[in-house]
């Protein structure tokens, strides 16, 4: 049985606390001073879900730490780099505090050939191992989405899944109402990492069963398997609804495919209905989708995250009706990466002030492979708030959307890599 | 009246779970919301549309005629409702009335057309085609017509609130499973008809009704859905309006996919509707026929725009007519006045503009007509062409009637062919053809080959002596195609 939000927020509470003991284990007896190597960390730490809910300032000194450490690697084993004029006057012991992110290059994926700004992409296109580190020797390469162009691969190693997947499992999934037991069934493409992670988070958590959607399967068979499986809790994407939402990233079957063909079985509203809790991505949660899922009694939450980095932030099912953080305004993850809204100003880039929107930047702090230090990565953002009914203590972002227009930080004026 | 700012989908009036947008008379200040619905609308009504086919499915042919029984009994509509159709169509109330009670007839007329039609045996609609009818061989056989898999898209149009108890009682007859966009220019009157007949007993979600704004490109995705999820399509209108359903583009307005050769397609895309007057017919009589014929309301794809007129007796006829137009434009003025005969016009300027081209340049001789617009309305207009090709020939401008002379029937034939070539699908849809012979059957005894001439004709109706807006839900109209559009048959041979 699906257990309701009132049981799995006490478990939650319960699991806060106890995290809370362990994180203090793990991290009073280190020295913040140098930069700390977050790879020989116990993997816990990264499901630990008192990261959200910390001491901001404590959590600024050991991320800006660990990113010290991943910053003077990054620049010492990987191409992009090393090549890069930009970064030969980067110093990682200038790292003082994550605002000092600021000072970085922004990585650029599609440059500007007229006004002189390089962009990884044609790079990457003859030479895909000049984004993995060269102190990696096994890697699977995961494609981003190639909306623009070729493909641009982020180097994976299994020990990076794991810590993927435990940030997911715990600090997305958890506040997201699932729990071990019920069924789970994953339409996200099993070969793209959001897919994988996916599974490999519900595992972690104890899922009963994780029905995987095989590329193969049509809306019928998928929609026998909801009930053949009781599955209480689907995981799918949802394209913006002006695109086919026959959606490419989910291998054909998306959230209103799978209503369209049987919406009795979605929400709490009809007599047998089974699917009660839905963890929905891509771009942002439409709003009608957030109207449908009141009206039904269904659960709705969404995560940010992409094959560079997963998750960057997320929204939540538990916690008070009152809380910030429902749909698409979605707390930001701190470790294993981290999400920066800024907007540039006369080459400099100032982080977004709450109501103002700004170009989002990705930085992976934790990673054996593809390290990205504010990586453009094509979306924008809001932030919405920097406190939260629910007391996590990380800023809440929302409206997210793309715009893959590199000229936008081009113009900016800003220095780039 | 319903609510308009609702879908009608599984049975009830729904708001959109996507915002609304404002649709305005082009004639009145009259306003209203309409929903806008999403991917998510779609979503929930082709959803209920599946559920719905199990139970359409175990009615039977005597149950599906009661529920056609009871909506003409229940069929009611008030002043509010008439009014809200002639602000949105032009029509002037007095003719939204008779267009309305036509539909009411129509509702109570289709189950015993259809018994007489296709028959009624074993509980469905099935016909006993054979009976002993060899006498090599004793053989005996029925003809059924089962319902169409799948669910049913109707785009409709807003031209004429008979249409709609049309369509929707063909598909309840049918055991049919429809989502149906109606118009924003209209949308209402497909929200009571569905709603009625589902009151009446058909399953909630058989019948749902969906709007949302067609000039707004994110809601492209919604037409793209219903015509992908949808195994039949009726598409009222054209072959433009056919190639901007059935064509879909990607965001970028890229071309992906055609569903012209995926399900089936229904396009009623006729009109221009023509007649033939005779030599030798009674001119006055002729005269209040056409004109009933042309300029009661002449958006309807029955509504004669051209006639052939043989012999001399154009100028008696263009007299004749001229007399009852003047009756008719001294009634001019509110589409919401009993007593008004000309509607309004939604492109007026445009038409008078047209128009006063083809007389300035000579394509065209004024009869009757002031080229100027009043408000969005003009006087009718009465022209004469000498050529097959003129624009009027093509186009349908409402409130005029063409008159082309010819020197004898025979003549007037070719001329509907040649002109009919020319339309979209090559045919006309109705010829009214005026004789002093009172029947058909007179006109053969006296002009058999000019007979098999008429009956090769490139129209889809031919109506004798009669008005070509004068229906007969009894005859092939455009439900003989629907019929077998919507039904699938099956031959039964036995012994």
């Amino acid at each position: 049985m699906l257990k309701e939000v009132d049981e799995l927020q006490q478990e939650f509470d319960l699991r806060l606390r106890r995290d809370k003991d362990s994180f203090h284990t793990v991290f009073d007896s280190l020295d913040l001073s140098n930069g700390m190597n977050p790879l020989a960390l116990p993997l816990d730490i990264w499901g630990n879900v008192y990261w959200e809910f910390m001491d901001a300032a404590l959590r600024d000194r050991i991320l800006s730490s660990m990113l010290r450490y991943s910053l003077a690697r990054g620049i010492k084993t990987m191409p992009v780099y090393q090549r890069s004029e930009a970064y030969a006057s980067v110093k990682p012991s200038d790292i003082q505090s994550l605002s000092d992110l600021n000072k970085l290059p922004v990585l650029l994926k599609d440059g500007d050939v007229s006004q002189g700004v390089d962009g990884f992409r044609k790079h990457a296109q003859l030479d895909p191992h000049m984004l993995r580190p060269v102190d990696v020797t096994s890697s699977v390469p995961y494609d981003s989405g190639g909306a623009k162009g070729m493909p641009t691969p982020t180097h994976i190693t299994p020990l990076d899944m794991e810590i993927e997947g435990r940030a997911l499992a715990y600090r997305c999934f958890l506040p997201g109402g699932l729990h071990s037991g019920v069924s789970l069934y994953n339409f996200y493409n099993p070969t793209h990492k959001g897919g994988r992670l996916i599974e490999e988070a519900a595992q972690l958590i104890g899922k009963n069963h994780i029905v995987m959607k095989r590329p193969e399967d049509d809306l019928a068979i998928c929609m026998a398997k909801i009930k053949v499986y009781d599955t209480r809790i689907v995981a799918a994407v949802q394209p913006p609804l002006t695109s086919d939402s026959n959606g490419k990233k989910g291998g054909g079957v998306s959230f209103l495919n799978l209503f369209g063909a049987d919406h009795t079985v979605f929400g709490r509203k009809h007599n047998g209905s089974i699917v009660h809790r839905a963890f929905i991505t891509g771009f942002q949660l439409p709003e009608p989708v957030i109207t449908l899922s009141q009206e039904i009694g269904m659960d709705l939450f969404t995560t940010w995250g992409a094959s560079e980095a997963l998750p960057g932030a997320t929204s939540t099912v538990l916690g008070p009706k009152t809380r910030t953080c429902q749909y698409n305004n979605q707390h930001l993850i701190m470790g294993p990466h981290l999400l920066s809204v800024v907007t540039i100003k006369d080459g400099v880039l100032v982080p977004a002030k709450v109501g103002e929107t700004g170009i989002v930047l990705v930085t992976t702090i934790a990673r054996q492979g593809t390290l990205f230090f504010n990586y453009a990565i094509g979306d924008k953002a809001t932030v919405i708030a920097t406190a939260c009914d629910c007391g996590r203590t990380t800023p809440i972002i929302g409206n997210i959307h793309r715009v893959d227009n590199p000229s936008e930080i081009i113009e900016g004026g800003c220095r780039f890599c | 009246m319903l609510a308009l700012n609702s879908n009608f989908i599984n049975g009830e009036l729904k708001k959109s779970f996507s915002g609304a947008f404002t649709v305005k008379s082009p004639f009145t200040p009259y306003s209203f919301e309409l929903p806008n619905s999403s991917s998510v609308d779609m979503s929930f009504a082709l959803s209920c549309a599946t559920k719905a086919r199990e139970r359409v499915a175990s009615l039977s042919f005597d149950e599906r005629c009661a529920i056609l029984t009871k909506a003409a009994e229940l069929y009611a509509v008030d002043d509010d409702e008439m009014h809200h159709i002639a602000q949105m169509t032009g029509m002037p109330i007095k003719y939204v009335r008779e267009r309305v009670n036509f539909g009411k007839s129509i509702l109570s007329s289709l189950p015993a057309m259809l018994r007489l039609r296709y028959g009624h045996k074993f509980d469905t609609i099935t016909r006993e085609l054979l009976r002993n009818g060899s006498d090599v061989l004793r053989v005996t056989g029925y003809e059924t017509h089962r319902a169409a898999d799948g669910i049913i898209a109707a785009f409709v149009p807003p031209n004429d609130p008979a249409e709609i108890p049309f369509l929707f009682g063909h598909i309840v007859m049918y055991g049919g499973v429809a989502i149906i966009k109606p118009s924003a220019t209209e949308p209402y009157f497909s929200m009571k008809i569905a709603k009625l007949l589902t009151d009446a007993g058909y399953p909630a979600g058989a019948l749902s009704v969906i709007h949302w704004d067609t000039s707004d490109a994110t809601r492209n995705s919604v037409r793209a859905e219903l015509v992908k999820c949808s195994s039949h399509r009726i598409i009222m209108g054209g072959k433009k309006t056919a190639d901007m359903l059935l064509k879909v583009t990607d965001d970028d307005g890229n071309f992906v996919e055609e569903h012209y050769s995926t399900g089936r397609n229904c396009i009623f895309s006729s009109g221009n509707s023509k007649a033939i007057v005779a030599e030798g017919c009674d001119v006055e009589l002729v005269a209040e026929l056409l004109v009933k014929g042309a300029y009661e309301w002449t958006r309807d794809c029955v509504t004669t725009k051209t006639v052939f007129v043989v012999g001399e007796q154009k100028h008696r006829l263009i007299h004749a007519v001229k007399k009852l137009l003047e009756e008719k434009s001294s009634r001019m003025g509110s589409i919401l006045d009993e007593h008004t005969e000309i509607g309004s016009v939604e492109d007026a300027q445009r038409v008078v503009q047209t128009i006063t081209g083809l007389i300035d340049f000579k394509y065209a001789t004024l009869h009757f007509g002031t080229l100027e617009c009043r408000g969005n309305s003009y006087t009718p207009f009465l022209l004469e062409t000498s050529q097959l090709h003129s624009p009027l020939l093509q186009q349908e401008l409402p409130y005029t009637l063409t008159i082309v002379p010819v020197a004898t029937f025979d003549d007037a034939i070719a001329a509907v062919n040649s002109s009919s070539q020319l339309l979209d699908d090559g045919m006309s849809m109705a010829v009214s053809v005026f004789s002093p012979h009172l029947t058909l059957d007179d006109f053969y005894r006296a002009m058999p080959e000019s007979t098999k001439k008429l009956l090769t004709m490139k129209c889809h109706m031919l109506m004798y002596n009669k008005p070509s807006t004068m229906l007969n839900v009894y005859l092939r109209h455009q439900d003989m195609l629907l019929t077998e559009f919507l039904t699938h048959p099956l031959s039964i041979n036995h012994d």
